[in-house]
């Protein structure tokens, strides 16, 4: 069968990479399309997109002040500077939900302050690295600019084959799976057992569709501009047991706490002290609230207990850590998605009260209700065919055959419609 | 580790433009035969009827006030000429709505008014006032083109086929002094009820003040009623929450406004068979019952 070669991960090994690496121009250029893309379709992802511009321009001001400081604290400050703001009310928490700031130069700043973090922990602060962590188009589905590499030494053509089918998936997920599902967050409110857990895997869906989706397309617009990006999600629900669904969950952050904390905090704390620092920070990066903290510990300890169990002679250590998965990212989603701290107490006390749930979901609309069975059946087919030879490599070579595709296309052109929810869950701070 | 891509992907890319071409040209076509000329039809019968009534008394909000406040009712129980400007989805967005309602009297008939009940279901359900604000629609929902179709093509299928008519199952113009002509309108109850509440505070507290600051500037010499309308929960209500939810809104308006504005949470809708197609809109003897609700409270205030 004909291949075509369409690029490396390994730029070293690319002819010509070395050279466009460091090519200052044509990053402004990459900047400035992709700020035009952005613009093109604001009005559906932020009402005020210029908010972000500004907040980049004055934090690029505070990062050539500091650009000559490379100590580790700046970094550390850098990365909770959105957990000082949410702290003092100036940003909303990170739960998910449509928690847009009210102050429109904090939009964009938790992931760009976490991307200028890592640079200078890595003392690779230069103005091309902090121009590319700029980029906006990139800035709304997390600090993934920090590992951005040219592929413009293959033709459009190849790119536009290999990168598009990337925009196919994302455009579903995004449009025809997630901003639907947003009908469905009155759930919240409710406190019974089958309620709250049933919303937890709703919502659970909801995010997945929506940041992956977003993510997705980017990756394929920068990929058609010549820039690759890493995915930002791997199937995450292919994954067997904690540890490979984090390593398949918004891995640009993951990598960011790596580096920021589990790496240095190894050597002192332990693997699980660094485990649970990890944990901690993202927490309160992601807000600085009752349900976060309890969310980082539960994580922890899943993920603890998922690592001893999978070294462990027992026989039945790939249920048992399929278990805790399940449980741990559908509880780990309820706790996550509520900051109202009473309303969350009482949802862990699990109270059965009947299935009211299921007779509110059946009065959504229909196209909420068709999201919702598209995005199960997703969900379920990474899950249930995760051994099957394209679902296995974890990049969406399932969605991506032609036949995959045509189906996806058919709906996206069926069902299109607007029903709002459609904005950047995660790209709102 | 190299990655290669199968020369399949020509095969996706053909899908793709095929979809695309396909895919654009309905965007035009939902372009061109968007919007119900109904709610077009319906909000301009009531601006020209108004100017020939000149009330001095004013329901303005959306639809809960079209289908379940009467200003034939009111005019016969209170001492004033009532109009009922509700309008379907209150305009879409809010400066849509105060438009409507400025150009609807002229300066003279605005100075008229001493009476305006405002009653309006944005707290009442979680995201709406944010879909509100960021709804670029004109007052009958037409919007500008763009890359999201108003309607799935799935649907307009579906209609195509079925040969029905978009205008069918709106709303029938409005009788005298704007209220709702349920002789045109079948009732039938099919929806399922949902408590639910905005609780993004902040978007609640903003929204009040402006639509409060608003209404005022345009009728100056009027006293506003801020109302909370009937709504039928059934089994999903939280009276805790409610109570909760109303006494907060009562001290923000009390603490922003003092007694220039009054204000008024209506019972919710005791039962299913007095509401028409949706849990917001009263059947005729809904609108009756919220209507002598209302009456009550104005009668009060003198």
């Amino acid at each position: 069968m004909q291949r075509v070669w369409l690029y490396c991960r390994d730029a070293q090994r690319c002819i010509g990479c070395g050279a466009e690496e460091n090519n200052l121009m044509s990053y402004i250029l990459y900047f400035l399309i992709s700020s035009t893309i952005l613009l093109f379709f604001a009005d559906n992802l932020y009402s005020e997109i210029y908010g972000i511009l500004t907040a980049l321009s004055l934090s690029l001001i505070i990062v050539f002040l500091l650009a000559k400081k490379t100590y580790r604290w700046i970094s550390y400050i850098l990365f909770f500077a959105i957990s000082i703001t949410s702290f003092f009310g100036y940003t909303e928490a990170l739960t998910g939900s449509h928690a847009v700031s009210d102050n429109f130069l904090f939009y964009g700043l938790s992931f760009y302050t976490a991307s200028i973090a890592y640079l200078n922990s890595k003392r690779k602060l230069t103005l091309i690295d902090s121009l590319k962590v700029s980029n906006p188009l990139l800035i709304f589905t997390g600090p993934i600019a920090l590992f951005v590499r040219p592929i413009a030494h293959r033709s459009v053509y190849q790119r536009i084959l290999y990168f598009l089918p990337f925009s196919i998936i994302g455009i579903f997920y995004f449009q025809i799976v997630g901003a639907p599902l947003s009908a469905y967050m009155f759930l919240i409110h409710a406190t019974d057992l089958v309620s709250a857990l049933t919303f937890a895997f709703i919502f659970e869906i909801f995010v997945y569709a929506n940041f992956c989706g977003l993510s997705l397309i980017v990756y394929s617009i920068s990929g058609i501009l010549g820039y690759k990006l890493p995915l930002n999600f791997r199937q995450p629900f292919s994954a067997t047991n904690v540890v490979e669904f984090w390593k398949g969950w918004h891995t640009s952050l993951s990598s960011v706490l790596k580096e920021l904390f589990y790496t240095p905090a190894r050597k002192v704390l332990g693997s699980f002290g660094a485990l649970l620092l990890v944990y901690f920070s993202s927490a309160m990066w992601h807000g600085i609230t009752f349900n976060f903290l309890v969310w980082g510990v539960f994580h922890a300890l899943c993920f603890y207990i998922t690592v001893k169990v999978l070294k462990s002679n027992s026989s039945f250590k790939s249920l048992i850590t399929f278990l805790v998965m399940i449980f741990g990212v559908v509880l780990g989603r309820l706790i996550f998605a509520d900051n109202n701290t009473s309303r969350l107490l009482e949802k862990l006390t699990f109270q059965y009260d009947g299935l009211n749930s299921f007779a509110q979901i059946s009065s959504t609309p229909t196209v909420s209700k068709v999201a919702l069975i598209l995005g199960l059946i997703f969900v379920m087919g990474e899950l249930l065919l995760r051994n099957n030879k394209f679902v296995k490599k974890r990049n969406y070579k399932h969605l991506r055959t032609p036949t995959a595709q045509l189906f996806l296309l058919g709906i996206i052109v069926l069902l299109a419609m607007n029903v709002g929810g459609d904005y950047a869950i995660y790209g709102q701070r | 580790m190299q990655y290669m891509v199968r020369d399949k992907s020509l095969y996706s890319f053909v899908i793709f433009v095929f979809a695309a071409i396909i895919y654009i040209t309905y965007l035009f076509y939902d372009f061109k035969n968007q919007g119900n000329g109904w709610r077009e039809d319906f909000g301009l019968h009531k601006k020209s009827e108004i100017l020939k009534v000149s009330p001095n008394a004013l329901l303005l909000g959306g639809s809960n006030v079209a289908y379940s406040l009467s200003a034939n009712q009111l005019t016969t129980l209170t001492e004033y000429s009532w109009y009922n400007l509700g309008l379907y989805s209150e305009a879409f967005n809010d400066q849509n709505y105060l438009s409507y309602v400025s150009t609807s009297l002229n300066d003279e008939q605005r100075l008229n008014v001493d009476l305006v009940v405002y009653s309006g279901i944005a707290p009442l359900k979680s995201g709406y006032l944010a879909g509100r604000r960021k709804d670029r629609s004109d007052p009958w929902g037409k919007r500008n083109l763009s890359l999201i179709p108003n309607d799935p093509l799935a649907l307009t299928l579906k209609n195509v086929l079925l040969r029905k008519d978009k205008k069918l199952g709106g709303y029938p113009l409005p009788i005298m002094r704007g209220d709702f002509n349920f002789n045109k309108k079948r009732c039938d109850q099919n929806y399922k009820a949902a408590f639910e509440r905005e609780m993004n505070w902040k978007e609640v507290e903003a929204w009040v003040i402006f639509q409060v600051s608003k209404i005022s500037e345009t009728f100056p010499n009027a006293e506003l009623v801020f109302v909370i309308p009937s709504v039928f929960y059934g089994e999903t209500y939280d009276l805790n929450l409610d109570n909760l939810y109303t006494t907060k809104l009562a001290s923000l308006i009390q603490y922003k406004f003092n007694s220039k504005v009054k204000f008024l949470a209506q019972p919710p809708y005791f039962e299913k068979n007095i509401t028409c197609d949706n849990e917001f809109h009263g059947n005729e003897e809904g609108r009756a019952w919220r209507t002598n609700n209302l009456a009550i409270f104005l009668s009060s205030l003198n």
